[in-house]
């Protein structure tokens, strides 16, 4: 087997994932004598599933398997390749209608190479009738059309779709590697680079935002604080809402900034003016743009809670395995006081209860439960008995 | 470009296809008795030949020297709609999931009208026709009832029950199964042949096992292998190691690890074999499912004792051998909570959720038991503190261990008393049994346990309880136990009143199963000496726990204070038997060797 070094630098920002490279560069070099059409690229958020799909299509479609120089490749990562099409949605689920015009484009040959290739990002959101939809085209595709599913893990498919893939599994960086890459790619400080890794739990995305952000640090840094010291009725009243504050917030922060350029970019399109009046015949356009905004900011919006979830997760994991003395790494190594006095005041049983309802909360605000409900019930089963 | 094995090797004729003569052979004596029907619904589970035996008859019916049960491969018709054909005109195949609507429905019974262009038949080929809505269906009712002697339907489709009744009535309705895994198996020796590959000894099995049953996913595993094989003096060969990774089967090794740290609640093993299992990048839940298959084999070999080997086939001596003494320091509530525990986990593992923050969950819900709130849980816990009892009892009186196990379900008594004994086997094997969980209490534990402890000693003794309140943990080294006393005052009172140390000390055992010894702690002086306690090696956790009734006997005539001793741990056990009663409501069976107690 290769080493990292010897790896064509197309696959560079895939590190720590020596395994899953070798399996795609092995499909690679071996193209010409028969190449699976359908893979499944399966690993935990931020492992970087869709960057390993991008960088399989640019090695499919390069000429020299991936060199990150030429102009195929660049055009495949700055996603303008007319050979590649990416199906990622910011809504909750991937529609029907979306699928069926990527199953319509699937059946034209390449226009540039040989290959036709079709990412799926997030392939867990097709609803069963979408992904039905899927089928026919993922176990028979022409000749030349590679289908590329991205998702958190095999369970999320339906097992019909899963027997027509062949399965990429990446694996959950350590946190050495998601800080040595932070390190090396942004020049974050080492200190602050192995706190954050650990904090984003492998996350790589959400440890560059972390490190990046005192915002963002000191927003997560009051959610876990504030959890623990919940300990009657009214505070955990208040604390959910605080709680929805800093998602909106955060949530905020990340698409904020989009929104707005891309209503400037319309509006300049449209040609009208910075604070001129819109002509009634392209208000339309301007709302169809307001509309998807609105989608993007309820998804964001409920990542954003999720977040807080899988933060106050990681705190409740923090107590209960000092609870049960497993001498396992922490993930907020710097609450460490509070979480031992945390861990000698209450009992193991009572964590995993509340670990309990915090699964519980992300199921419910998946089934579109209001948010401050969900949160405010979670805040009050983490109560703190005294 | 080559193929998928799975599109390369896809049966031509009703002979080739393996698994499924329940459908194949009526089917091919219709064909020849030429009575075959109008309209057809396959169905059965993912990969097991739904949609190729579809195109096989049909290609069957419009053969020029058809119908036939085996194409002739010659004719127009038949080259036409081979595995590397055009497909035909009059053979027209459907994807019902995106044409599933009263319209296509509608277009399709128009279509229905017109004669074939060229062959006997026109035959529609509708797939994954559970995805056609209600609507779609009835639209077609009228069609697939009566339809033109020249019309032929065939649905294939997963999920039969979603096929509204009136159309599964119209049709005659052929279950595909799984195909057993002998005859996949020769099939992929088959197929290995003919792709000039050698499988190394065992990697089939795995691959018959991994693919459930289900041809296409089995050929899709073998594929990836193949395709991840070194090939050597021009033959490609699949090793089994590469195999076993590749398709992420947990290591029996890690599997074993995992158990033992279980039954001997080690907890930092535990978590350190999850990270090992999330570092390794294999399937977490893969991880589970092997788990949980595990702690099934361990069910079976606890209730069946000798007679596993007929349950569990295939397996050897030794192995069965280790799974008996893993099952008995497990008992059978302790391992239905951990099954229960891990097929829980096992259903909600999907979706974006951190999955060692998942596994890390389900391995703290096995080890401990009291956060399942039913009856297993408890149960568990019953099971857990009479082990606990039974270690300390083995040393001086080990029959006492019997009737503290006869308190379980009649079911279990016979091989969880055995385990009492058991360990005179295990004892230089299988170091890290039960008392790693006696002597491996730490501080954090007891801290943990206090609120309990303290509640026990409320219930035994008021004045103890109000000595005890105002103590807190501070240190637990071996079973050296340091309490901080606010002052010298409570100190010398709590020496004076051996009473209510002694009933700390039986809560203390009763929740923790260990014996300890006091060390105070004053704010200002340092305290004197350690608190007497009784003789040096009547502490069970550190006398390691497989001690058999032989060795006892052999310490005890080196032991004079072994008779008063004795006592004093009788009168610890029925304590702790009172204490079942009344807390957990657990009711003594009769058990005659417990005589008169």
């Amino acid at each position: 087997m290769n080493t990292v070094l010897d790896f064509e630098p197309i696959w560079s920002e895939l590190l720590g994932q020596p395994e899953a490279v070798s399996q795609l560069r092995q499909a690679v070099a071996n193209k010409d004598a028969g190449l699976q059409h359908a893979w499944l690229l399966t690993g935990p958020p931020g492992s970087g599933r869709s960057n390993a799909a991008t960088a399989f299509a640019a090695a499919l479609l390069c000429e020299k398997a991936g060199c990150g120089q030429c102009k195929s490749c660049r055009m495949v990562s700055s996603g303008s390749h007319p050979d590649v099409s990416v199906l990622a949605t910011e809504k909750v689920i991937i529609s029907i209608e979306e699928i069926r015009q990527l199953v319509a484009a699937s059946h034209f040959g390449g226009s540039v190479g040989k290959y036709q290739i079709m990412i799926i990002e997030d392939a867990d959101r097709m609803t069963e009738r979408s992904s039905n939809v899927l089928l026919k085209a993922l176990e028979e595709p022409p000749a030349g059309t590679i289908w590329l599913l991205c998702a958190p893990s095999e369970a999320d498919m339906l097992a019909t779709i899963r027997s027509r893939v062949r399965r990429v599994a990446l694996k959950q960086p350590s946190t050495e590697t998601v800080a040595d890459l932070l390190v090396a790619r942004d020049g974050i400080e080492r200190s602050l680079a192995m706190q954050v890794a650990a904090e984003a739990q492998g996350h790589i995305g959400m440890a560059l935002r972390l490190a990046t952000s005192s915002d963002a640090r000191a927003r997560r840094k009051e959610t876990l604080v504030s959890a623990m010291q919940i300990d009657s009725i009214p505070k955990a009243m208040a604390t959910a809402e605080r709680w929805l504050e800093l998602a909106k917030k955060d949530a905020e922060a990340i698409t904020q900034e989009r929104d707005d350029q891309e209503r400037a970019d319309l509006l300049s399109t449209l040609g009208i003016p910075e604070g001129g009046t819109i002509p009634p015949g392209l208000r339309a356009d301007i709302k169809a743009l307001e509309e998807a905004q609105k989608r993007r900011a309820t998804r964001s919006l409920r990542d954003g809670i999720d977040r807080i979830l899988v933060d106050l997760m990681s705190l409740y994991r923090d107590v209960l395995t000092i609870q049960l003395a497993a001498e396992s790494e922490l993930v907020n190594q710097d609450l460490k006081s509070q979480l031992d006095e945390m861990a000698s005041s209450t009992r193991s049983t009572e964590t995993i209860s509340k670990l309990e309802a915090m699964a519980l909360a992300r199921v419910r605000i998946g089934a579109n439960v209001r948010d401050l409900m969900v949160l405010e019930s979670l805040a009050i089963q983490l109560r703190r008995k005294v | 470009m080559t193929q998928a094995l799975y599109r390369r090797y896809r049966p031509e004729a009703f002979s080739e296809l393996i698994g499924q003569s329940q459908v194949t052979a009526p089917l091919m004596t219709a064909l020849q008795t030429d009575r075959v029907n109008h309209a057809y619904l396959f169905s059965g589970p993912r990969g097991c030949g739904k949609t190729t035996s579809a195109r096989i008859l049909a290609r069957c019916l419009n053969c020029a020297e058809g119908p036939t049960d085996t194409p002739c491969g010659k004719c127009a018709s038949c080259i036409e709609l081979s595995r590397d054909g055009s497909g035909s005109l009059d053979v027209v195949e459907i994807d019902a999931a995106s044409h599933n609507g009263v319209d296509d429905a509608r277009d399709l019974r128009e279509r229905a009208i017109f004669a074939p262009a060229r062959d006997r038949y026109k035959i529609f080929i509708l797939d994954e026709a559970h995805m056609v809505t209600p609507q779609g269906f009835n639209a077609l009712l009228k069609i697939v009832e009566e339809p033109p002697a020249h019309v032929k339907f065939i649905f294939a489709t997963t999920e039969p029950e979603k096929v509204i009744g009136t159309i599964r009535s119209r049709t005659h309705h052929y279950p595909f199964r799984l195909v057993p895994p002998a005859q996949m198996l020769a099939y992929l020796e088959e197929v290995c042949a003919s792709e000039k590959v050698t499988p190394g000894k065992g990697v089939l099995t795995l691959v018959v096992r991994a693919g459930g049953g289900s041809v296409r996913d089995s050929l899709s595993l073998l594929d990836q292998l193949i395709a991840g094989s070194e090939v050597k003096n021009g033959k490609a060969e699949i090793e089994y190691d590469r195999a076993a990774a590749l398709l992420g089967y947990t290591h029996a090794s890690l599997l074993d690890e995992v158990v033992d740290a279980f039954a001997t609640q080690n907890s930092s093993l535990v978590f350190s074999s999850v990270d090992k299992v999330i570092q390794s990048g294999q399937d977490p839940r893969r991880f589970v499912e092997d788990l949980l298959e595990k702690l099934r084999d361990l069910i079976v070999v606890l209730s069946v004792g000798d007679d596993a080997k007929a349950v569990l086939r295939g397996i050897a001596d030794d192995e069965l051998e280790k799974m008996k003494l893993q099952a008995m320091s497990f008992g059978m509530s302790e391992l239905t909570h951990a099954a229960n525990a891990v097929s829980a986990a096992l259903s909600e593992m999907s979706g974006a959720t951190s999955p060692k923050l998942q596994l890390e969950l389900m391995c703290a819900k096995v080890l401990v038991p009291s956060s399942d709130k039913t009856e297993v849980g408890s149960l568990a816990r019953i099971e857990r503190l009479e082990r606990r009892m039974g270690v300390a009892q083995s040393v001086d009186a080990p029959a006492a261990a019997q009737p503290a196990a006869s308190n379980q379900a009649p079911k279990a008594s016979a091989p969880v008393a055995a385990a009492a004994q058991a360990p005179a086997k295990v004892a230089p094997t299988a170091k890290a049994a039960a008392p790693a969980a006696v002597a491996g209490i730490t501080t954090q534990a007891m801290i943990a346990a206090w609120p309990e402890i303290l509640s026990q000693v409320k219930a035994e003794s008021k004045s103890a309880w109000v000595v005890a309140f105002t103590l807190t943990v501070m240190d637990l080294s071996g079973d050296v136990l340091t309490l901080k006393f606010l002052s010298q005052k409570d100190l010398d009172g709590f020496k004076a009143d051996s009473r209510s140390t002694d009933a700390l000390r039986k809560a203390i055992f009763a929740v923790l199963g260990l014996q300890v010894k006091f060390k105070p702690h004053v704010e200002a002086a340092e305290a004197s000496s350690e608190m007497a306690q009784s003789s040096d090696q009547s502490h069970p956790p550190t006398t390691s726990m497989p001690v058999v009734s032989e060795v006892a006997k052999e310490l005890k005539p080196a032991e004079p204070e072994a008779k008063s001793r004795n006592g004093m741990v009788n009168e610890e056990a029925r304590y702790g038997e009172s204490l079942l009663r009344e807390m957990l409501g657990a009711e003594p069976l009769q058990d005659p060797k417990a005589g008169g107690r």
